[in-house]
């Protein structure tokens, strides 16, 4: 059975992009909305190492970040936050485990809402245990556990199920380790697209019992992965060129989850949201300058420009001078977005929005994709293919291409001889690729399952 | 707010490439500072030029048929396609290109070139002979087909014996040509000692050219000046300025005296005649 | 310790008792086949003569190696090129590429029982077999090479800027035939598996497709290969040094064009940090052992012993682990200058 796919985009121009707002808000409970005006501030916190010993301990772990991020969000006067809690491997593995926790979490910002009225929100995102050389991606024990563990988050008071699947990862770890863009686009483009639509109508199937919102999936296996082995501007591992396409070719992939009904916000590491949100205007989590803790990225504030919920990623629960982390790092988001807010509410949102693009667009060849203006025109060539999930991670990549390439004629963006070789060749290597989905299939299927021995066909149905 | 800032001096504050700054930009060919000073300003030779830089047969097809209408066949070559090979020289000279580019924009070159002959209709007038080989035994032949492509792109009728050619035939071939130049290349060592064998064999008929000139993978300056007429050619494209040098009267034992005078770069195989 | 053990224990990263001096390029020299009469070019096909041409400068001169064979051409004839076999002092070179385009290309998968492969493969179970105490060294053509043979290197370089993607899946293609050989000559016996990619050295292609193109191959290679490996790419291999390094080869074969002292700083910078998927990783430089670089071009083929010796000296000066030709020894070079190599370790 097929499933919905975009053909257009949710806006007609780029500037009508912005910074919490998107065309589809999303409600949850305990008053907050999403996307409908304001920009809300989201903190993540990794429970302490060893928490995982017992369910009791990681409960307790799990109730005390929430008591001290609604604390400190209380003390601040933050009108409105989302707590994120991604699953340390029991949480998913156990869905009791993940049940018990969300309950927990739940609980205390419950009270906090009853007592202050302050918006909250909980996300849960389940972990994807899921290894396709243990039996495969579909249907295995690890499978079933995922299922459940989403039910049991989603009946425990979670207000949105998040994820970061891994499909095609064992194609793209090998296409990004001998730079074989050919690799990234079958990795990305075609199976990742395929376990997406596996997993993700199963998700919103599960959710739709529930108050709890599907929220979305980013490709933080794959174009996150081939951003950090390209590392910093002096890394030479892999071009920030070809770093850029993956991100492209991942844009295609992670809107297949709000085409099986995922409703956003989309989940804050995935950089390709701004491209999603072009095509189907759901709100999106961003994170960047106050995710310094867990990434080294080089558009810290371009990511701001059409967020509507700004994130710290993830930092270790410990003790910092200005008290735990939970806390702290809600501060940091939540100023950035009282920033955001402020410039909303006295009409100088677009202004904002475009210092925060400019000061990273050029720094970085990712930055100048994901430039709001230049992301909205790789949404358009997504959706001018938006029928086959190959054909339009490949149109993706070629319009990035197209875009560095002018921005680098333009002599706006410098580039260094490995960059712009490396961005040429993999071009000539994408137009070079059929156009027919099926034929290009067959020939990475003469290739990859006999070079990659992780690599399992049948967990894709091919 | 305009979401593109076209000034450097703005953006330097807010941030740096520094792996552009430690590497050097990636300048277009064309932007280079040596070739940007000697590309012909005007259409259509510009154009021409381009399309040699950039190896694109299919440009310099359209472009030579576009030019030939206007432009005597001569001046599509020498002040189109030829300004576009010195700029591949250039290039290749400072380590920008690399030996495919090369090949690739002689190709290109070639596909003007004859194109503009054909229109031509009569031999062009060259600046003299050459012949060029590729020692006996010795297949490898890329090292002597960059030097006859340099040199034909310059104007010089080149005479190609091809690869692993029998030192009679490379003398009984100068004895027919009687060139300006000859030219040996080499990439294996056990065959290089050819050389020194077709030196004595044109000495003992008596014939005594400007420049034998030697090269390749590996051979060495000290055993090219072991024989007579030997002059060690360091890069392929020096091949014309010996050319020219010998054209202009200058034998081989002044070539080894001034080669890097003559072919206007420092070079360290030379570096003890600066 | 004996010289397979030297030579071993230097690819095993252990301290030997003295740096050995040895050769893991072509060693058929025409005093040596005169000598032992087991000259080119039959010591090419026939095991027997391989085998005597392989270990004579360590029967006449104490070089510390075995070493066969003594082309580049063994893999191209199996699949199909027209080889010239040349003569005494000529080697074996590829005269009609196999194929027209990189798309032709077909490598059927008993090419390893064609040709002169199993000829290879008796002349390993020999040296095995009868020579103990010295390193069986096999050497084999590197994946763009023999690409460069199957199609005509010309064509390859000039569609590595048209159609990379055709150059990528004909190296694939060619990388498995690599990997069939070498694995064929570890289970003969070989110690140690020499890879020879003249073509890629950056005389040829630009050190960045090097990295992007060729290393990427040649790191599948070894990951597949239960012995020791070694890479030999001439020329002024110094850019691509810590790429070369970083291939999964135990040690690197270079020329007298690359100074050994500073590829080792090279390989040094390799090192780095980085925060990936949430964790702090640490990238190790890759340090391998070198080997070299006494010029074969001109100071073991035309100079003096005394030459050697100070060449031979310098290298070592310069930190060679393995005292070695800087490439394949010409054929017409003198068996004193192998001597003089040999006894510049003194």
């Amino acid at each position: 059975m097929g499933i919905f796919r975009y053909t257009k985009l949710a806006y007609r121009e780029p500037d009508e992009m912005l910074f919490g707002h998107a065309k589809f808000p999303v409600s949850a409970h305990w008053g907050l909305q999403f996307g409908a005006g304001y920009v809300v501030p989201e903190v993540k916190v990794a429970p302490e190492a060893g928490s995982e010993r017992s369910k009791e301990v990681m409960v307790k772990e799990c109730e005390s970040i929430a008591e001290q991020a609604a604390g400190r969000a209380v003390d601040i006067g933050l009108p409105a936050f989302l707590l994120e809690q991604e699953h340390v491997y029991q949480q998913t593995h156990f869905p009791d485990w993940g049940g018990a926790c969300t309950r927990a979490q739940a609980d205390v910002l419950e009270r906090f809402h009853n007592e202050y009225g302050i918006k909250c929100g909980l996300r849960q995102t389940v972990g994807d245990t899921r290894l396709e050389e243990r039996g495969g991606l579909r249907g295995t024990d690890y499978d079933n556990e995922i299922a459940e563990s989403i039910e049991q988050c989603a009946k425990n008071g979670a207000s949105d199920i998040a994820a970061e699947t891994m499909g095609g990862k064992s194609v793209l770890d090998y296409g990004s380790m001998r730079g074989d863009i050919r690799a990234i686009l079958f990795g990305i483009g075609v199976l990742g697209s395929i376990d997406m639509e596996y997993f993700w109508k199963r998700a919103v199937r599960i959710c739709s019992h529930y108050n709890c919102n599907p929220a979305g999936d980013t490709n933080c296996s794959g174009a996150n992965s081939v951003m950090y082995i390209a590392g910093g501007l002096l890394g030479k591992d892999f071009s920030h060129t070809g770093a850029a396409l993956a991100r492209a070719i991942s844009a295609a992939r992670s809107l297949v989850a709000v085409e099986c009904g995922a409703t956003g916000p989309l989940k804050d590491c995935g950089y390709e949201n701004t491209i999603v949100k072009a095509i189907c205007g759901v709100p999106i989590a961003q994170e960047g300058k106050n995710a310094v803790c867990a990434h080294a990225d080089v558009m810290g504030n371009l990511t701001c420009q059409v967020a509507d919920v700004w994130s710290n990623e993830s930092v270790f629960h410990r003790e910092e001078m200005g008290g735990p982390t939970p806390g702290v790092w809600l501060q940091a988001t939540g100023y950035e977005a009282a920033l955001m807010n402020t410039a909303i509410q006295t009409g100088n949102a677009k202004i904002l929005r475009d210092l925060y693009t400019l000061t990273d667009k050029y720094r970085d060849p990712q930055g100048t994709l994901l430039a709001y203006d230049n992301a909205f025109r790789v949404a358009g060539a997504i959706v001018e293919y938006g029928k086959d999930p190959y054909l339009r991670a490949r149109a993706a990549a070629l319009e990035c291409s197209k875009v560095i390439t002018e921005a680098y004629d333009a002599k706006k963006l410098m580039l260094t001889r490995f960059e712009l070789d490396s961005l040429n060749k993999y071009t000539s290597v994408l137009e070079g690729l059929p156009m027919e989905s099926e034929r290009f299939i067959d020939e990475c299927m003469k290739e990859y399952p006999k070079r990659i021995p992780t690599f399992d066909p049948k967990s894709y149905g091919l | 707010m305009t979401l593109d800032w076209e000034s450097r001096e703005n953006t330097d504050f807010v941030y740096r490439r520094y792996n552009v700054i430690v590497e050097g930009p990636a300048i277009k060919p064309e932007d280079d500072k040596d070739v940007k000073k000697n590309m012909p300003p005007k259409e259509p030779f510009r154009e021409l030029a381009l399309a040699v830089i950039h190896g694109d047969s299919d440009r310099a097809r359209e472009a030579t048929k576009t030019a030939l209408a206007s432009t005597p066949p001569l001046d599509v070559i020498e002040k189109g396609l030829s300004k576009g090979m010195d700029a591949v020289s250039a290039l290749y000279a400072k380590g920008a290109y690399f030996l495919p580019d090369v090949m690739l924009s002689a190709d290109a070159m070639m596909v003007g070139m004859n194109m503009a002959d054909a229109k031509l209709g009569k031999a062009r007038e060259k600046k003299g002979t050459v012949v060029s080989f590729v020692a006996e035994g010795d297949p490898h032949d890329i090292g002597k087909n960059l030097v006859v492509m340099f040199l034909r792109s310059n104007g010089y009728e080149v005479v190609d014996l091809g690869r692993d050619v029998p030192n009679a035939d490379v003398v009984s071939a100068v004895k027919k040509a009687k060139p300006v130049m000859l030219t040996g290349t080499a990439l294996m060592t056990t065959t290089m000692t050819n050389f020194h064998h077709v030196s004595d064999m044109l000495k003992k008929e008596g014939i005594s050219l400007p420049i034998f000139g030697c090269g390749g993978g590996a051979v060495k300056r000290d055993f090219v000046e072991s024989y007579d007429m030997g002059v060690y050619g360091v890069k392929a494209f020096h091949a014309t300025k010996l050319a020219d040098a010998a054209v202009a009267g200058k034998t081989w034992k002044d070539m080894r005296k001034e080669y890097p005078k003559i072919v206007g770069e420092f070079v360290g195989e030379y570096a003890d005649r600066l | 310790m004996n010289p397979r053990e030297r030579v071993l224990s230097v690819l095993n990263n252990e301290t030997p008792d003295k740096v050995p001096v040895t050769c893991f390029t072509q060693v058929g020299i025409v005093e040596a086949m005169e000598k032992l009469d087991c000259a080119w070019p039959e010591a090419h096909s026939d095991p027997t003569k391989m085998v005597k041409l392989g270990t004579s400068l360590n029967k006449l001169a104490g070089l510390e190696s075995a070493r066969i064979p003594f082309c580049l051409t063994v893999e191209a004839e199996a699949i199909g090129c027209r080889v010239e076999m040349g003569r005494i002092d000529r080697q074996p070179s590829v005269r009609q590429a196999a194929f027209q385009s990189a798309g032709e290309v077909n490598i059927p998968s008993d090419f390893v029982e064609k040709g002169r492969i199993p000829a290879v493969l008796e002349a390993t179970r020999m040296l095995k077999k009868n020579f103990p105490e010295l390193p069986a060294i096999v050497g084999i053509t590197g994946p763009f090479t023999l690409s460069g043979h199957l199609i005509e290197i010309e064509r390859l370089v000039k569609l590595m800027r048209l159609k990379p993607m055709e150059v990528e899946d004909l190296l694939d293609k060619v990388t498995d035939a690599c990997t069939a050989y070498a694995q064929e000559i570890v289970k003969a016996g070989a110690d140690v598996i020499v890879v020879n990619d003249p073509s890629a050295a950056p005389e040829l292609i630009d050190p960045l497709s090097f990295k992007s193109t060729i290393k990427p191959r040649l790191k599948f290679f070894t990951q597949g290969i239960k012995a020791k490996k070694v890479l030999h790419i001439c020329g002024g291999a110094t850019p691509i040094i810590s790429d070369m390094a970083d291939c999964g080869f135990e040690a690197i074969s270079v020329e007298d064009k690359v100074d050994i002292a500073k590829a080792k700083e090279l390989m040094k910078g390799g090192a780095r940090s980085m925060f990936v998927a949430g964790r702090m990783t640490t990238t190790q430089a890759r340090i391998v052992k070198i080997a070299g670089n006494v010029s074969t071009a001109k100071t073991l083929f035309t100079g003096k012993p005394e030459e050697v010796r100070d060449e031979a000296k310098k290298a070592l000066q310069a930190g060679t682990d393995l005292l070695a030709p800087a490439c394949g020894i010409a054929p017409r070079s003198p068996l004193a200058n192998i001597k003089a190599l040999v006894e510049a370790r003194g």
